[in-house]
């Protein structure tokens, strides 16, 4: 699948999880039938999936705009020479 | 050495050098240090770190995104999470401002890992810094569950360490880790001897046994962590 659609589709799901988890009031989880755990775990679950949600947001930003930071690129000594061109 | 492990290890340096400078401005600034905050603060920190150096890379960019990212979403856990102790006797990081502190000191233990380690400029100096910066949260929250472990009460745990006590750490730790790469430059045998020294000095000082066999480990998982990093693409 594209890289792209994935970023879109990841930072989606985890950005309606997160919020929900994170912002909506314990009360309301609770009549949803989604009370899991505490309170505070439910937090940090729904902190972490809105932190999904902005490195895929970054992500895609740079699919979309930019280049990705070269941290992980193959060293420059294994990459071929380009050819000199005979006139 | 695969890219989710360097990213692993990344985010754990980084991480506790944060956690570290962050202990060290709550004690200077008289506010608590929680376990539980603590515990919390570096689960979200480093789950933002290691996300941004998988899934992005790790660079200029990446890094500023990171340092603003980590301590605004440890924030929002703040702002909504139950608190755990008690905010009429103890102040804790939890005002606006805080999240300024955050992202500078998240910002200087990354430059310090990604410009200095990871790249292998400045000598020992920079990583005897960061070592030690990531050993104290080690040892200081070692401190803190041995009290835990004792029977204490959440705000127990926020005594462990006065001001003086925690640079007189920093400062010791980092004078056995300097030593110890100055004695070996290569190799993970100066990280454990420089905890080894660590856990002596504590049974000479009154520590249990016990005690001592931890602070080998506090300096020595840092040690051989951050020399791993060492030239890492």
């Amino acid at each position: 699948m594209n890289k792209a659609v994935v970023s879109v589709i990841t930072a989606f799901v985890a950005g309606i999880a997160g919020s929900i988890l994170t912002f909506v009031p314990p009360q309301v989880i609770r009549s949803w039938g989604l009370d899991f755990g505490m309170h505070d775990d439910r937090v940090l679950i729904g902190v972490f999936a809105l932190v999904i949600c902005v490195v895929a947001v970054y992500k895609l930003l740079l699919i979309l705009f930019g280049k990705p930071e070269k941290a992980f690129a193959a060293p420059a000594r294994h990459a071929k020479k380009p050819k000199k061109r005979k006139r | 050495m695969s890219r989710i492990w360097t990213a692993f290890i990344f985010g754990i340096i980084v991480t506790l050098a944060m956690n570290a400078l962050d202990m060290l401005y709550h004690v200077v600034t008289d506010t608590a240090v929680h376990l539980n905050y603590v515990a919390v603060k570096f689960t979200i920190i480093f789950a933002t770190v290691f996300l941004i150096a998988l899934v992005i890379g790790r660079g200029k960019t990446p890094g500023i995104v990171t340092s603003v990212l980590g301590p605004v979403a440890f924030y929002f856990y703040y702002s909504v999470a139950s608190p755990t102790l008690d905010r009429s006797m103890f102040t804790i990081d939890e005002a606006v401002w805080y999240v300024v502190v955050h992202v500078i000191a998240l910002a200087i233990a990354y430059l310090l890992a990604q410009s200095f380690v990871v790249k292998q400029k400045g000598g020992r100096l920079p990583f005897a810094i960061l070592v030690s910066l990531a050993a104290l949260p080690l040892y200081w929250g070692w401190l803190m569950a041995l009290v835990k472990l004792g029977g204490g009460l959440d705000e127990d745990t926020t005594k462990v360490m006065t001001m003086g006590a925690a640079f007189l750490s920093l400062a010791i730790l980092f004078v056995l880790i300097y030593g110890a790469t100055w004695f070996c430059k290569k190799g993970h045998f100066p990280g454990f001897a420089a905890g080894l020294v660590f856990g002596i000095i504590s049974v000479i000082t009154g520590a249990t046994v016990l005690d001592a066999f931890v602070r080998i480990f506090v300096i020595g998982i840092p040690y051989v962590l951050a020399h791993q990093l060492k030239g890492a693409a």
